[in-house]
């Protein structure tokens, strides 16, 4: 095995990412032969040559922070959140971000959406935050500002408007502040007025309340009875890879938001119950890197990534099996598209590099096995 | 194993909680994909097989474009269009092959459009369930023929749709401009809903402006249909489709302009000229009358332009699609001395009764001869008398003390050096030259003093379109407001119509030009003179039983024949329109503006052309300028 690879002490965790990163990539293909072959003069491979070239991206992206000492990444937390802050700032500025279906959710040039970027970067800054402070949480030194920055970056993301990722972004820091150690009644505090802005958000957007009433019973929502549709179509043991209908006319956006939809009704309740507790398995494994981790920023930035990809997967599917209304996030891995994969990729890196910690007399917490490496080949020549 | 030290803390046992919140995730999901694919799976299997869902849009119907009485002006017609949908079931199983049904319904006609419509086709592949329009406006003949061949044309299907009409034809094109299908972009870029394969956008004048009150909105409706495209009732214990969505009809857009008067501004310009009318109300900006020549039927762009026909349209050497009195710019020629009298009035050059040195056909200026229009001079005049007179020798003199500056800041209050701001997309902005421009264009002090004399007459560098010389002419016969003109005087709900219409606030003074009321009387009665006095060269827009005020004007064109113009206002003493007409390449304003502007006057006033004074042969020579 490659040295490279050695830094990633939970081969488990590692090898799970990379059967959905590889599912992931037979679905792009899949779901979207149609639509690319429609769109693209008969390409039917150009969304999969797209995303294969992402997903290798991010398995780069994935090695690098897997060799990187994630106690490289607590001093850095604060510039990491700035950097953020400005690209959800800047996305406002007209002019900069690029409009896409009526929401501005990309810079161009940027391989990342900022809102992507910033998930990552609120949950690396308030563990380090939380990290420092200890345990002592009184309200004003340490409730406050992680209140301050969980909510100014959930509002900057919902000027996009991308609802959707707003209050994934909340829960994940609720999370956090919760394993952190926060009295309930402070997290009530965050919860609370994260909801009751979201409520606000839905009340005065009629594309969204639309969505409420469809889910309700009250409206119509063609897109989760389609989805429904697809996923019954599957039966026990699915049409076969490649055989859905639903993606060639039925079902918008088969590549990305509807993606577990095609995956049901191609593999059938087997299939999906092989991914979900893929997807489970993953996350179990990621609150044991957590749990095991040397420290408590480890332990807590382990836990907020997981928290992330968790909570993505559970408001994917949750929306195509009906049980919450559609928000329009991608399922983890999975989905097409860049920005996601990148992001997720890179915090299994950062779980893989934390899992390499837990024997203390391990690696010295001051050297990567990435250096390690590097200085033998100098040594070599 | 060493346990960590955190571990201990009672708080950490909170990450616990997650493990059973991720089985319980796990035990739900799964019990949701059970519910699904294994207990309902065969309802589902089944439905999928026999039925299929198909999106029927409901279009919307576009606004009316009307009048200020009420009389239509664009319309909405209903007709018949052939549809095909590439995503039928027969395709999709590969039954059928859409190129040979494509070749086979070219057979019945319309033949010569099968590659169009391959490519048609192509592109309303992205978006599924939506069929493709292939043609419109069929005849009967043409719906029997298809009808009859239905059964070997899976995919087709004749459905009405309203089609955009100009009942007037070429009337008023600029103004209304145009509509056309919507571009692939436009359906990609627009938030959802707005745009679908087939619908029309407005492409220029009100059409363009007033797009967002027009269109309205489709409606929806996915229905159940069996394998031969019939419709059935939905299947029991599966999910309902989505609830129907009615159209939404777009607002009636009612403009200020009076159909009758706009007739007749363009009979007045007449087939052959190219050239503009427009015709304001001095006393808010609103547009009565915006004619242009040559124009377009804008019906033809409804009905689908081949692109051949486009190019041809859009590359003729007479610009037919261009809005001369918003888009095309004029010198103004002699129309503009009005600008340099009342700037030599406001500036103390010179009073209304100002003589200056006697004109005798020629001015000498340094070494150069500046003639003036009549070859045997005009004498000694007054500033009033050589506004009626247009006599270039005392403009020149005028000209002179003025400088370039002064009358360029004059230009400027009086709106010449900019846009109206008419809603009408594109509109140019009118020039004026100053100082620093000469400086800039052909070098400091590098160009003669005389441009200050040609600017005084309105020649030169100077250009302005046709509605700013309007703005120009009402703000004299307002008493000093430069109104913002405006084409729209309300916008109407389609179930509304009885209601009186709300105006909205439309009439905004854009400026002042700060120029005094005497001055500006002054001015009036120059142009008053000017169409009656005695020295008038602009006699030939009389109007019997009308005080009439105006202005030639013929502007030198390096081009080819001179353009000619008249602005005005009528009637003097309670001024209710104010007009600027251009004509292209048609000799003197005197004798060729002049009698248009008269016939708009007379349309106004509803005085029948026949108790017009025919105009004297010896008067000829009067008109000229």
């Amino acid at each position: 095995m490659l040295e490279v690879f050695k830094a990633g002490k939970d081969k488990k965790l590692m090898g799970a990412t990379i059967l959905l990163m590889a599912v992931g990539l037979l679905m792009v293909y899949t779901s979207s032969a149609g639509l690319g072959a429609s769109r693209f003069e008969g390409d039917v491979g150009h969304y999969f040559k797209h995303q294969a070239l992402r997903a290798l991206f991010a398995f780069v992206a994935m090695t690098v922070m897997m060799n990187l000492d994630y106690h490289r990444l607590q001093r850095k937390a604060p510039w990491v959140l700035i950097v953020a802050l400005i690209a959800l700032v800047a996305l406002v500025v007209p002019g900069v971000g690029r409009e896409v279906r009526g929401a501005t959710r990309q810079i161009p040039g940027l391989p990342v959406q900022p809102s992507e970027f910033a998930r990552f970067a609120v949950v690396l800054y308030l563990s380090s935050f939380l990290a420092k402070r200890g345990e002592a949480a009184s309200f004003k030194q340490c409730i406050m500002p992680c209140f301050a920055v969980t909510l100014g970056a959930a509002g900057l993301v919902l000027l996009q408007p991308s609802l959707g990722s707003a209050v994934v972004l909340v829960l994940v820091s609720a999370v956090v502040l919760y394993v952190g150690g926060a009295r309930l009644k402070h997290l009530a505090v965050v919860l609370g007025t994260g909801l009751a802005v979201a409520v606000a958000c839905i009340l005065s957007n009629p594309y969204q309340l639309e969505r409420i009433r469809g889910f309700l019973g009250l409206g119509h929502q063609y897109q989760e009875d389609q989805s429904l549709l697809a996923l019954g179509t599957g039966g026990v043991i699915g049409k076969g890879i490649g055989r859905s209908m639903q993606k060639y006319l039925f079902l918008p956006d088969p590549h990305t938001d509807f993606v577990f939809a095609i995956y049901g009704e191609e593999t059938g309740f087997l299939g999906c119950v092989l991914l979900v507790s893929l997807f489970t398995f993953l996350l179990l494994r990621g609150l044991k890197v957590a749990a095991s981790a040397p420290d408590r920023f480890g332990f807590l930035l382990a836990t907020g990534l997981t928290a992330s990809i968790g909570l993505f997967f559970a408001f994917n599917v949750g929306v195509v099996t009906g049980i919450i209304p559609t928000t329009g996030l991608p399922l983890p891995f999975i989905s097409y598209g860049g920005s996601a994969l990148l992001m997720n990729a890179v915090a299994v890196g950062v779980l893989l590099n934390i899992s390499g910690h837990r024997v203390r007399e391990g690696v010295s917490s001051g050297r990567s096995p990435w250096k390690r490496n590097v200085i033998r080949i100098t040594e070599i020549r | 194993m060493s346990q960590s030290h955190y571990l201990a803390s009672s708080k950490q046992s909170r990450a616990r909680v997650f493990r059973y919140v991720a089985v319980a995730l796990f035990a739900v999901i799964v019990g949701r994909l059970f519910l699904f694919q294994v207990w309902h799976g065969r309802a589902y299997s089944e439905q999928a097989r026999h039925n299929r869902v198909r999106l029927e849009i409901l279009p919307r119907i576009r606004g009316e474009i009307l009048d200020r009485h009420g009389r239509v002006l664009a319309e909405n017609v209903l007709s018949y269009c052939l549809l095909f949908d590439p995503f039928e079931k027969e395709f999709v199983s590969g039954a059928a092959d859409v190129d040979e049904v494509l070749t086979s319904t070219a057979a019945l006609g319309g033949g010569e459009r099968l590659e169009e419509w391959r490519a048609l086709i192509e592109k309303g592949r992205e978006l599924p369930f939506r069929p493709v329009q292939l043609a419109c406006n069929l005849d009967i003949t043409q719906i029997s023929l298809i009808e009859e061949h239905k059964s070997r044309l899976p995919g087709m299907r004749i459905e009405a749709r309203p089609r955009r009409s100009y009942p007037h034809g070429e009337l008023a094109c600029h103004l209304l401009g145009y509509v056309s299908e919507a571009r692939q972009e436009e359906i990609e870029r627009s938030a959802e809903g707005v745009y679908q394969p087939g619908d029309m956008v407005g492409r220029s004048g009100v059409e363009e402006s007033r797009e967002v009150a027009l269109r309205g909105r489709n409606g929806k409706e996915y229905v159940e249909v069996d394998a031969r495209g019939r419709r059935v009732e939905p299947t029991p214990d599966r999910p309902p489709l989505p609830a129907r969505e009615r159209p939404w009809a777009g607002s009636d857009v009612v403009l200020t302009v009076d159909l009758d008067l706009q007739r007749a501004a363009e009979a007045a310009l007449g087939e052959e000229r190219s050239g503009a009318v427009v015709v304001l109300d001095p006393r808010d900006g609103a547009v009565l009358a915006m004619a242009s020549r040559p124009g377009f039927d804008p019906n033809v762009f409804a009905l689908g332009l081949s692109p051949g026909r486009w190019r041809k349209l859009n590359s003729s050497p007479l610009h037919p699609l261009m809005n001369r009195a918003t888009q095309a710019l004029y010198p103004p020629g002699s129309t503009l001395k009005l600008l340099t009298a009342a700037a030599a009035m406001e500036e103390g050059v010179a009073n209304p009764a100002t003589t200056l040195e006697p004109c005798t056909g020629v001015y000498r200026f340094g070494t150069r001869g500046f003639r003036c229009w009549r070859e045997e001079g005009h004498g000694i005049l007054t500033l009033l008398e050589a506004v009626e007179a247009s006599c270039d020798v005392y403009f020149y003199q005028l000209g002179i003390r003025l400088g370039v500056d002064r009358m360029a800041e004059y230009a400027r209050r009086f709106g010449l050096r900019s846009r109206t701001g008419v809603e009408l997309q594109g509109e140019k902005s009118g020039f004026y030259p100053t100082t620093q421009w000469y400086d800039k264009t052909y070098g400091h002090g590098r160009w003669g003093k005389g441009v200050r004399l040609n600017l005084a007459i309105g020649q030169g560098e100077i250009l302005v379109t046709p509605l700013g010389l309007a703005v120009f002419a009402a703000s004299i016969a307002n008493g000093g407001t430069l109104y913002r003109p405006y084409v729209v005087a309300s916008q109407v709900e389609r179930w509304d119509r009885s209601r009186s219409a709300r105006r909205p606030g439309r009439v905004t003074p854009r400026a002042s030009p700060g120029v005094s009321s005497v001055t500006l009387k002054a001015l009036r009665q120059a142009m008053e003179a000017a169409v009656s006095g005695p020295l008038a060269t602009g006699r030939m827009a009389s109007v019997p039983g009308i005080r009439v005020a105006g202005k030639t004007g013929t502007a030198q064109n390096p081009h080819g024949q001179d353009h000619a113009l008249f602005v005005g206002f009528a009637p003097v003493e309670a001024p209710e329109v104010a007009f600027a007409v251009v004509v292209e390449n048609a000799g003197h304003g005197g004798s060729v503006a002049a009698p248009v502007a008269a016939a708009v006057l007379r349309s106004y006033f509803h005085i029948q052309p026949d108790t017009v004074a025919v105009a004297q042969p010896g008067d000829t020579l009067d008109t000229a300028d």
